[in-house]
């Protein structure tokens, strides 16, 4: 092969391959694992602000795409969402918080904005686990809002309340008798 | 041979500059697989999102200014072990080994509690707690630029377990 070629094929490659990868590192692993999928784009997430504020408006315009996965017990039982993560921190994704150990954890890692944005994270309370991919870049600033936001419109999508018996409710798990 | 004095001086200033914040990694490596502690990381990224909000109030202004110094916090902690004492002894001891200033404790029958720092050009660059009840231990470390009369600030409205009690400092 001309090498001219092949130094065009591997800068190619190594430029592409990395923003591919994004997404699919979590949906590679949730491919097994999850439950539910909850995706919410712009048009979904303004129905969140029932107030029609033209401050949350704006914020979920940067928002490409939120999506939440219900993830069954084996992901809670092996731990496996660990290695979904150091996917991301290899892709340049860095850690904003974590806690662990006990039965609550949390994971949060996001990419500056110059870097191209993007969240990612896994929730966990008890038995019920849940993991997260925000695309588009969202001022850090407004992610507590919009959590507020998801948390008030849980009525129409549930998204928080993990302790409901239903919620993360995996068909394939055994049902208590 | 001048040479290797240079690399080995060269190897202990690195080390030095490196054994900052070491006692708490230390407790977090040890303690990595034990599901008994909680272990809990908060980077500077987390912090910086302070500077970029708007303050509603004067509290919430000082709170956030206070907060925006801060480069980093990190918690290990566990709630019901029978060994607490121990460990709150052993983890003082090491605060101590490390280098780090005094600058106060608090002994109580039921709990006691040692706070140290770390200080360079008069600025205080880490803020480490240490607290062993009866079957609870805490060890926090917190760094970036620190103001003391601030920490009582912090620990309000931060609602971490564990960080209340920096504010006890304030007014003892």
């Amino acid at each position: 092969m001309n090498k001219k070629l092949l130094i065009y094929l591997l800068i190619l490659t190594g430029l592409f391959q990395p923003l591919w990868a994004q997404q699919d590192l979590i949906k590679a692993y949730t491919d097994s694992t999850k439950t539910r999928t909850y995706c919410l784009y712009p048009s979904t997430l303004r129905m969140l602000d029932p107030t029609g504020s033209p401050e949350f408006y704006q914020m979920v315009n940067d928002i490409e795409k939120l999506v939440i996965y219900t993830l069954d017990s084996t992901a809670t039982a092996n731990k496996s969402y660990l290695n979904m993560l150091q996917g991301y921190q290899a892709l340049g994704y860095d850690e904003i918080a974590s806690m662990y150990g006990g039965k609550n954890q949390f994971f949060l890692y996001g990419r500056d904005k110059d870097k191209g944005g993007n969240y990612v994270g896994v929730f966990r309370q008890d038995d019920q686990i849940e993991a997260f991919y925000l695309s588009g870049n969202v001022e850090w600033s407004n992610i507590p809002q919009l959590i507020q936001n998801l948390q008030n419109g849980g009525n129409m999508i549930n998204i928080f309340q993990l302790n409901s018996p239903t919620h993360g409710h995996n068909p394939r798990d055994k049902q208590p008798d | 041979m001048k040479k290797s004095i240079l690399m080995i001086a060269f190897a202990f200033l690195a080390a030095g500059a490196f054994a900052q914040g070491s006692v708490i990694t230390n407790y977090f490596d040890k303690y990595a697989d034990n599901d008994n502690f909680t272990k809990i990381s908060v980077s500077s990224k987390m912090f910086s999102m302070f500077t970029e909000m708007e303050p509603g109030s004067e509290a919430q202004k000082e709170f956030m200014e206070a907060v925006s110094k801060l480069k980093g916090l990190k918690i290990v902690m566990v709630d019901s072990i029978p060994n607490a004492r121990e460990l709150y002894k052993k983890a003082a001891a090491d605060v101590g080994k490390a280098g780090y200033d005094e600058l106060m404790t608090v002994n109580d029958p039921d709990q006691s509690m040692l706070f140290s720092i770390k200080e360079k050009d008069g600025i205080i660059n880490e803020l480490i707690m240490v607290v062993g009840g009866k079957e609870n231990f805490v060890l926090l470390s917190l760094y970036g630029e620190i103001d003391l009369k601030n920490i009582s600030k912090i620990a309000q409205d931060m609602k971490v377990e564990g960080l209340q009690n920096l504010g006890r400092m304030h007014h003892e």
